[in-house]
């Protein structure tokens, strides 16, 4: 069958008996998808097993999940009949409609229209493939189950036995969608597939990859960032069993070795003469001193309504500033980077536990100056992403060493290059003023921010020197908050230290300040924190009624005593597009004997549009309240001499189940909108509630993160 | 030459005695199930069962293990079947990456033994692997269905 106009949808039945099933991607006007092609979407065999093949990476967020719900939803398959999930390969970037990177919201907002989509069309050609074959009209039959029906005769096809006719079935463009209340798979709370491989140690992550003659490489990076190798003695190194070759890449030095103790012995044993660049002058203060000046002294400012500035300068009413500071914040995914890689002279095959397989495959076609054709990229399961394995680095350190050692390589991170080579969340600092009037209304906004730099490091390379490039910085400066006078600038700091994308992204910062400062406000107007909220949001619908519905839950749960109570909004997009989603969060926190602050409990009131998964999104509702609290208590790197000083989960420790409050009550309001998903946009709302408890609690100003002890 | 037993078979190793036994399971074992988080015994998932103990793995030098017998998140799957514990981290749905749970489970199993009926505080005290993905409610509800399932006799 061609690839017509009507249809993006293309079918092809195997010698096997398999129906094979290709989703079409239509060129678009923008330079990543400049052609149109077939990608392989779903195989049903003989039997009808279905294997889901999944272009998103799965890093325990539970996308495949979400998008194999949508596609059998619509496609009245039959669930049981879910065989398996194949990882689909990144073969040219053309192919596809986006960069395919699994960030953000991705996998549930874009996953939406395409799965559906394919899901509608699948089952409408399934149901004129047995209207053909039994010549009745194929408006009266019915699907269900991956079974037609013919509810006048009786009569049914499972779907493979269709499959012989499908392939000449002109399938449908536009079969219509469900409505909400016929879905039979989306909004259930199905458990996460692949489990099973996950709890018996059989799951491949990009760690576990082996074939005979993989070596293991290790390398030793400029402890400075920026750093270059002046010179190195390799002479012990080279003594150590087991060590097979030891080589300068453009990181640093690489230890080929037998396994991964002989390559870390080895690595112990080299002495490395580095050229340390600038950035040895550097210290967390030092940065922290160029940031806060550019908060008087900006490089970027705009009136966005009115003119704030000069309403602040103004004799009257009451002025509220709010300083915050937060520092560089590492990753540290379960599974450290890790790739492996294998270059000879025609070919290259890649195993990589990636976020961003089709950036990773263009970046190794440009390293390598080689055709698409002769790249195989095969992406891993992975031990958490959080947005680090969004950059191409690791992999592109792999292919080097392959490349000019020869060998086929795993090249290990181990812990303490993860935490001390990240691509971290930037470094920042905030200055909020606003102005209330004299009935305590919120009249003037003006705020700065100092970041460093994430531009030059975007996930994508397309736009690292662009404008959009530094958004991944300051996006959420601009609150929802309907404000008569608003003033906003920015200053950025270009570092050698990488910064990029880490859960929930700039808004874990620019948010937190923003809800910080709201619940300020409403103590000084002596306003009910929730209700100053939903005044200022009352022209948003969705996020007044998320305001009222926690509002209600506050009424029905007065604070206990000894504990405070803090509350935060969250939120992404405005009204009149898809991309909007929209959370109240309230946290209870006590004081500990030994001046410690601990979470009692949290509330989250999500509207995040139609809920995919409940168990799915309450799972990662669960998980961002963890990363949270690690972030907020400890999750701090810091820079001496230019040099990263923590290492491990000794110095960088991370929340354990004990640490995480027992208590947290979750309301989905599913209103039927578009879907966004949830795996990190939490970040933003969480933590802001829990500095405002922690603020009632002590008396002090919250400053930012961590906060690790009361005052 | 150190030899031990893995899984139930008398394996061999005459290499480097400083080799954590981690890298001995991953390599030379080829039992990828067991994990490297951070290698200084901070993390728990490389947590494996020595002479029926738990255990992390990555601290533990090949000169320690001669002549003991080790049990890997594998062997609790040998026979085809699942472990309880498994079984309850599947119907829980915990695996939120699943890096971090193979030494989550195994943990678990000792765990239950030295304590049967365990509390909130128990957990909170004794079960300190780290899972980033933070899935810990839910597999604290699973450690206590585990512990019902133990006290009603199940064994594997
Ligand atoms: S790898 Fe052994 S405790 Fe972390
Ligand atoms: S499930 Fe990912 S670290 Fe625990």
């Amino acid at each position: 069958m061609s690839i017509s106009r009507r249809s993006f949808l293309k079918t092809a039945l195997t010698a096997s008996g398999t129906l094979m099933i290709y989703a079409v991607a239509p060129p678009l006007a923008h330079a990543i998808a400049t052609k149109a092609f077939a990608l392989p979407f779903l195989e049903m065999d003989e039997n009808g097993g279905i294997t889901y093949i999944s272009y998103r990476s799965d890093m325990g967020q539970g996308s495949p999940t979400g998008q194999a719900q949508m596609l059998f939803d619509e496609m009245d398959a039959d669930w049981n009949k879910l065989v398996a999930v194949k990882e689909g390969l990144a073969i040219d970037r053309d192919y596809y409609q986006d960069g395919l990177a699994t960030v953000g919201a991705v996998s549930t907002f874009l996953g939406w229209k395409n799965h559906r989509r394919t899901g509608a069309n699948l089952r409408e050609g399934f149901k004129i493939s047995a209207a053909g074959r039994w010549q009745v009209p194929s408006e009266r039959l019915t699907t269900k189950n991956s079974v037609v029906t013919d509810p006048v005769t009786g009569k049914t096809f499972q779907y493979h036995d269709l499959f012989d006719t499908i392939t000449d079935v002109f399938l449908p463009a536009d079969a219509p969608l469900k409505s909400k209340s016929q879905a039979t798979l989306i909004g259930k709370p199905i458990p996460q597939l692949r489990s099973r491989e996950r709890v018996t140690g059989d799951a491949k992550y990009g760690m576990d990859v082996n074939f005979p003659g993989l070596k293991v490489a290790m390398i030793e990076r400029s402890p400075v960032s920026g750093g270059k190798v002046n010179n190195y003695d390799a002479e012990d190194a080279l003594k150590i069993k087991g060590v097979v070759d030891i080589i300068e890449v453009s990181n640093g030095v690489a230890i080929i070795a037998d396994g991964f103790w002989a390559a870390k012995k080895a690595r112990d044993a080299l002495k490395i003469e580095w050229d340390n660049g600038d950035y040895e002058t550097q210290s967390s203060q030092s940065i922290a001193a160029q940031l806060k000046d550019m908060l008087d002294n900006p490089m970027e400012s705009k009136d966005l309504t009115g003119d704030a500035k000069t309403l602040i300068a103004e004799d009257n009413g009451q002025i509220l500033t709010g300083n915050f500071s937060f520092p560089f914040v590492a990753h540290a995914t379960m599974e450290p980077m890790n790739c492996t890689a294998w270059v000879t002279d025609e070919k290259c095959e890649i195993w990589a536990p990636t976020q961003s397989k089709l950036v990773a495959l263009e970046e190794v076609v440009k390293f390598l100056d080689r055709n698409n054709q002769d790249i195989n990229l095969h992406t891993t399961l992975m031990g958490g992403g959080f947005g680090r394995r969004a950059q191409e680095d690791f992999v592109i350190e792999a292919v080097e060493v392959s490349q000019k050692s020869g060998h086929p390589v795993k090249l290990i991170w181990t812990r303490e290059d993860d935490m001390r080579h990240d691509y971290y969340r930037p470094a920042c600092e905030l200055r909020i003023q606003a102005k209330l009037d004299d009935e305590n209304k919120l009249i003037a906004w003006d705020s700065a921010i100092g970041y460093v730099n994430p531009g030059p490091y975007h996930f994508i390379p397309e736009i690292r020197e662009l404008h959009f490039g530094r958004m991944i910085g300051f996006a959420g400066q601009e609150p929802a908050y309907k404000i008569p006078h608003q003033h906003y600038s920015q200053g950025y700091l270009d570092t050698p230290m990488t910064v990029g994308i880490l859960r929930g992204i700039s808004h874990g910062y620019t948010n937190f300040s923003v809800e910080v400062m709201i619940d300020r406000m409403a103590a000084l107007g002596n306003r009910n924190p929730l209700e100053l909220r939903a005044e200022l949001l009352k022209e948003n619908p969705r996020a007044l009624k998320v305001m009222q519905a926690l509002q209600e839950i506050n009424t029905n749960n007065p604070v206990q005593k000894e504990m405070a109570r803090g509350y935060a909004f969250a939120f992404e997009g405005k009204p009149g597009i898809d991309y909007q989603y929209y959370s109240g969060h309230m946290a209870d926190v006590s004081k500990t004997p030994d001046g410690s602050w601990k979470v009692e409990k949290v509330w989250v009131v999500a509207d995040h549009g139609r809920v995919i998964n409940p168990n799915g999104f309450t799972r990662q509702i669960q998980s961002s309240i963890a990363f949270a609290m690690s972030m907020m208590r400890s999750g701090v790197i810091t820079v001496k001499n230019g040099v990263v000083e923590q290492g491990n989960f000794d110095d960088y420790p991370v929340s354990l189940i004990g640490d995480v409050p027992k208590n947290v009550s979750i309301k989905l309001l599913d209103n039927g909108a578009h879907p966004m998903g949830c795996g990190e946009k939490m970040q933003a709302g969480i933590q802001p509630a829990i500095a405002n408890a922690i603020e009632k609690l002590s008396g002090e100003e919250v400053t930012g993160i961590p906060i690790r002890s009361l005052l | 030459m150190i030899t031990l037993n893995v899984n139930g078979k008398s394996l061999s190793y005459d290499g480097d005695e400083d080799m954590p036994l981690l890298w001995f399971l991953r390599e030379n074992a080829e039992l990828t199930g067991t994990k490297y988080g951070c290698g200084i015994g901070q993390c728990g998932a490389c947590t494996v069962h020595i002479d029926g103990e738990a255990e992390r793995s990555c601290t533990i030098p090949m000169a320690e293990v001669g002549g003991t017998n080790i049990s890997t998140i594998e062997n609790l799957s040998a026979n085809g079947g699942l472990h309880f514990v498994q079984r309850v981290w599947i119907e829980e749905d915990v695996p939120q990456c699943g890096y971090c749970q193979s030494g989550q489970i195994m943990a678990t199993i000792t765990f239950l033994e030295k304590f049967p009926n365990p509390t909130d505080e128990d957990i909170d005290k004794y079960h300190t692997n780290i899972c980033r993905c933070g899935s810990y409610d839910n597999m604290r509800k699973a450690i206590h269905k585990a512990a019902k399932l133990q006290a009603e006799g199940a064994t594997s």
